[in-house]
């Protein structure tokens, strides 16, 4: 019995700990490579505005493609706030030969803590690229995401960068912002978040109670004497 | 084919010691009170609209309850399918789906899936089943309906989970952890949770399917018997009225059983009056079905047996198309890659309409250990290693490869005539989850010998572990971050 205490007080240190220590969050935005956006030059500026939906932004994920072709050159990252020229909140250069074709690129950051439903703007720009030496991006053919676009020398266009966003953050500080999503737009008992709150603490606490018996099952079935029989008249 | 009765088995001989078949009863009433639980959240979780055809689902239930008689494809109402359609957009059905919502919104189904806009030709009994639900909810907002539907395939789930316990306590009935590890096992299984927290059809093929297993398990055990023959003849009809997908695996199930069960004179004539009265029911069931339907415009029989040959007409082409190579063998062996890729991720996770998979590595994995587990149970059938098998044993394994064979060549058998971009989703394969996670623990039991306690708890909490890694790293961001 003190050893099951011991083992449940574990868990729950576990599970506290889980829960308030920072995780990389990972979320798809844009998966489709239909298209590159044309070969990024000082004539083609690329722009992709998206919202975070969740505190802790810190990376955003595309996928490059170098045409087949090592290109020299450079290819310059800036993340702006709220407007494509609002506060810059990363900035960074990638050099074109270490750029593998077809392959995600991650760009990591400092986590923004009040990132949760803000809109931010990726600007790419290659001052040195040129036809022929130039990176590009892929991208879908329609905007598959509603919540961002595209813009190609500051006009809107169709389709969206692949994108994916990366958060660094406590599971706990994700609840608030998931309960109020589930209970978003339903009616009556379905609308409120409290709901949602108490299904997910029962269900953790059942989870709990479920690996404690387990556990204490399989201590019986070790300690239990050879001669308890078993029933094996089952139908 | 008759064999001896009461000869001592395998499984009587290597008992391990100190399991208890009390534990796993407890054991087993939790785990199903936390399926309930579970299903509950995660049918709060999933995102209206989010299950695959669930629009057209509640249009199929709904109709049935304002017509109050057999509907068909002539009973579609363009009102409610716009209703449905303004529900989803604002659930943001194509956001979750990243696509591009259509402006402006389709008119009906027609506009929306011009391939496959309804169900409304398909069999009733899961509708039907629901209908009490749907009456009590009728002045409820859709979506309140939709929600409270779902609840009818968390209820179907929960006597899944318990139908596999019952079927592998049957094969195996002196290691309670094995049946207690595969019904825990099935229970966090995430894509069958998310498709039973989901108002789908497929729920009750699921538990036919189940139930099937559970039976056909008892008459390898015990040989038939008139109670068996009967169950056998009433999941026969629930099955006809429930999926067409459910009908080789029916027919299978008797197939098998006719070759794999066991016989007794002794027992023939109860088994005769079983079978005679399962006939019985049919009748009656077809009767009260024609009368029913007599008030009606059509007479429900007439639309079943039509329908049925509809199908039969459908599945013979299908067939035929299959059987030359010429016309066909590039296009399968093009599509049968696709199709099984798609098919393994779709069984084991990929949320809403198939539009959230897993990451591509984590299917690696799971690919390497059902390969691991099926190849390991056919080799226990040869080469058992430190876990006997009895000849009932044996003959549950082959069952379940027979099984599980007709319900994936069934799922793919109906889809060799759609488009090369439709693919059988794992759903299909989930009637015959018991064969399937049957042949995973014997593959496990092969290497570990008989299941003791420790073991089916660690099956267990592995599958609790993958589960939850799922939920939280993968449904919940795909549908809320």
């Amino acid at each position: 019995m003190a050893r099951l205490t011991g083992l449940a007080g574990l868990l729950f240190l576990a599970l506290v700990l889980a829960a308030t220590w920072p995780v990389e969050v990972w979320t798809t935005l844009q998966s489709r490579p239909e298209q590159p956006v044309g070969e990024i030059t000082p004539d083609n500026r690329v722009a992709q505005s998206f919202q975070a939906r969740l505190s802790g932004l810190s990376a955003v994920e595309l996928h490059l493609a170098t045409y087949r072709r090592v290109n020299d050159v450079t290819l310059l990252w800036r993340l702006h706030r709220d407007r494509p020229d609002g506060p810059l909140v990363a900035a960074g250069q990638i050099a074109g030969r270490t750029v593998q074709d077809n392959a995600p690129y991650r760009l990591t950051f400092p986590p923004q803590p009040d990132s949760t439903d803000r809109v931010y703007y990726l600007v790419l720009e290659s001052p040195d690229g040129r036809p022929g030496q130039a990176l590009t991006a892929w991208a879908s053919r329609h905007d598959y995401f509603p919540r961002g676009r595209l813009y190609l020398n500051g006009v809107p266009a169709a389709g969206d960068l692949m994108l994916a966003l990366g958060y660094r953050t406590p599971p706990l500080a994700i609840l608030p912002t998931l309960l109020d999503r589930l209970a978003a737009g339903r009616p009556g008992l379905w609308g409120q978040p409290a709901l949602y709150a108490a299904l997910l603490a029962g269900y953790a606490l059942a989870l709990g109670l479920l690996v404690a018996a387990l556990l204490a099952w399989s201590q019986d079935g070790r300690s239990a004497p050879p001669s308890r029989a078993e029933k094996t008249d089952v139908d | 084919m008759v064999r001896p009765l009461g000869s001592p088995t395998a499984s009587a001989i290597h008992r391990p010691s100190g399991s208890t078949s009390e534990s796993p009863r407890l054991l087993l009433g939790l785990l199903l009170g936390l399926v309930a639980l579970r299903g509950l959240l995660w049918s709060l979780l999933v995102p209206p609209w989010q299950g695959p055809d669930e629009p057209k689902h509640l249009e199929y239930v709904l109709l049935l309850r304002l017509k109050g008689r057999p509907i068909g494809l002539e009973d579609a109402s363009p009102p409610l399918q716009r209703s449905i359609i303004a529900s989803m957009e604002a659930f943001e059905f194509w956001w979750h789906l990243r696509r591009p919502a259509p402006v402006p919104l389709p008119a009906d189904f027609g506009q929306l899936w011009p391939s496959a806009p309804t169900l409304l030709m398909r069999q009733p009994l899961y509708y039907i089943l629901s209908l009490p639900v749907a009456w009590l909810t009728s002045d409820q907002p859709l979506v309140s309906q939709l929600f409270l539907l779902r609840l009818v395939s968390v209820a179907l789930n929960v006597l899944v989970i318990y139908c596999l316990f019952r079927a592998l306590r049957a094969l195996f009935p002196a290691e309670p952890a094995l049946a207690l590890a595969g019904a825990g096992l099935v229970a966090f299984l995430p894509q069958p949770t998310f498709i039973a927290s989901t108002y789908n059809s497929d729920n009750l093929a699921t538990l036919v399917g189940s139930a099937l297993f559970w039976t056909a398990a008892v008459v390898l055990r015990h040989g038939w018997r008139g109670s068996t023959v009967g169950a056998l003849g009433l999941l026969t009809l629930t099955g006809l009225l429930t999926k067409r997908s459910l009908y080789p695996l029916l027919l299978a199930s008797w197939l098998l059983l006719l070759v794999l069960g066991r016989w007794s004179r002794a027992r023939l004539a109860a088994v005769l009056a079983g079978g005679g009265a399962a006939l019985v029911l049919g009748a009656a069931t077809a009767v009260a079905l024609h009368r029913l339907g007599a008030g009606g415009r059509q007479p429900l029989t007439d639309w079943f047996l039509r329908s049925y040959l509809l199908d039969l007409d459908a599945a013979s082409q299908q067939l035929s198309q299959l059987l030359r190579p010429t016309v066909f063998g590039p296009v399968l062996r093009e599509q049968a890659d696709y199709w099984l890729v798609q098919q393994f991720k779709s069984f084991w996770a990929s949320w809403g309409w198939v539009a959230h998979p897993l990451p591509d590595p984590w299917y690696g994995a799971l690919a390497g250990l059902t390969a691991a587990g099926l190849a390991s149970a056919i080799l226990a059938l040869g080469w058992p290693g430190r876990s006997p098998l009895d000849p009932v044993q044996r003959r549950g394994i082959l069952m379940a490869l027979g099984l599980l064979g007709a319900n994936l060549g069934a799922a793919w058998l109906f889809y060799t005539t759609y488009s090369a971009a439709a693919f059988p989703q794992g759903r299909y394969l989930f009637p015959a989850l018991g064969p399937f996670v049957l042949l995973l623990l014997v593959g496990i039991r092969r290497w570990s010998g008989p299941f003791r306690p420790a073991l089916g708890a660690g099956v267990i909490v592995a599958g609790l572990l993958f589960d939850t890694a799922c939920l939280v790293g993968s449904l919940l961001p795909s549908f809320y971050f």
